[in-house]
């Protein structure tokens, strides 16, 4: 059971295929039509949740996403890390 | 109305006189039969009154009101299904124009909407429509649409103008009644509005309040893009085509949650708001 979770917290992150993004000015709005829910959320979150394609690595998607912000890895890894924790736990990333 | 062909058949003179009244301004002669939306409100003879209509509805009601009521739903809903099936998309809402700038109002049934509306008229907004948002797809702007507002008992105290012409109009439930475009020009002169860009929605929040003082905070496009949806018809047959649309509606647009006080002082703080000289 402990190595199911590991590998399971270590695989690449995906998109939920029954959710859609619109981005609405400044923000973006995930639909999940599965749950029937909507989730409000900024550019960067939304940004982060599109780099979310299954083939890259939660390091990859850390450089990634640093590198269109023009920050260093480090410094964004924690707060990656934790919206695609949440994610995760609202179903809209698998 | 909006291209849907719509017949209406009342034993009942006062729900005949309703309907031309309250949408006067789209009366024309018959055309093509396609797509066309036939309603029908019969009394029948053990006293009940049954709506029908050539979508296959039916439902039985135990008086007039609630009957005329059905039927103005039924007149909507199958004008709406059709108009969206043909691309053109409608928001539950009221709208005004002001220097070619339109601001949306949405709100449930005695939100306000009218009342507000009917005050900015007086203040040199002009109407675009005060229960549907008509949207050109090509251009991204709000359409008039002009079915005859439902003035409720009360309003002509506080817009005096219609005063003026409220005995003229057909009567609808608990003292409320019909004011066709034609009088509401004639009170209000220039007071129509020709179709123009979105910049501004206020969604409205609960009842008036007339002894408070109004408040208006900004959300964004976002919040009220999933607000308005609630508000659109076409939302409930497929969301995520809704929601693609309104977002991009909303692109640009200035959003804001209203709560109606005071009538002049909320007239004031909208006017502000919007950025206009109203005076």
């Amino acid at each position: 059971m402990a190595g199911e979770v590991a590998a399971s917290a270590g695989a690449p992150p995906v998109r939920s295929a029954a959710v859609t993004l619109e981005r609405v000015g400044q923000e973006a709005i995930l639909h999940d039509r599965e749950r029937g829910r909507v989730h409000v959320v900024n550019g960067s979150a939304a940004h982060l949740w599109e780099l979310c394609d299954g083939r890259a690595t939660l390091d990859e998607i850390v450089a990634a996403f640093a590198a269109s912000y023009g920050a260093p890895p480090d410094a964004v890894r924690a707060d990656v890390e934790g919206v695609v924790a949440t994610f995760r736990d609202l179903g809209v990333l698998t | 109305m909006l291209g849907v062909q719509v017949s209406v058949a009342a034993d009942d003179p006062a729900a005949v006189e309703l309907i031309e009244e309250t949408y006067a301004a789209f009366r024309s002669a018959p055309g093509p039969a396609d797509g066309a939306l036939a309603l029908r409100l019969e009394r029948k003879a053990n006293g009940v009154f049954r709506v029908s209509d050539s979508d296959g509805y039916e439902r039985s009601w135990p008086s007039r009101p609630y009957a005329v009521g059905d039927l103005l739903s039924r007149f909507m809903f199958g004008v709406l299904a059709r108009v969206t099936a043909r691309g053109i998309y409608a928001i539950h809402a009221g709208a005004v124009e002001h220097r070619g700038r339109a601001t949306l109002f949405s709100g449930r049934s005695g939100a306000g909407k009218t009342t507000l509306v009917l005050n900015l008229l007086q203040r040199g907004f002009r109407l675009l429509s005060d229960e549907l948002a008509v949207v050109e797809p090509s251009t991204q702007r709000i359409l008039p649409y002009r079915r005859s507002l439902h003035i409720r008992a009360g309003t002509p105290e506080l817009v005096p103008p219609l005063r003026l012409v409220e005995r003229r109009s057909a009567i609808l439930v608990e003292g409320a009644w019909t004011l066709t475009p034609e009088m509401l020009d004639e009170v209000l002169p220039g007071c129509l509005a020709p179709p123009a860009r979105l910049t501004n929605v206020l969604l409205l929040e609960g009842p008036p309040v007339p002894e408070s003082r109004p408040t208006l905070t900004p959300v964004s496009p976002a919040v009220a893009a999933l607000e308005l949806l609630r508000a659109t018809w076409a939302a409930s047959v497929d969301f995520d085509a809704g929601l693609r649309r309104l977002s991009g509606l909303l692109e640009g647009v200035s959003c804001a949650r209203l709560r109606i006080g005071e009538l002049e002082e909320t007239t004031d703080l909208v006017g502000t708001w919007l950025g206009a000289s109203v005076g």
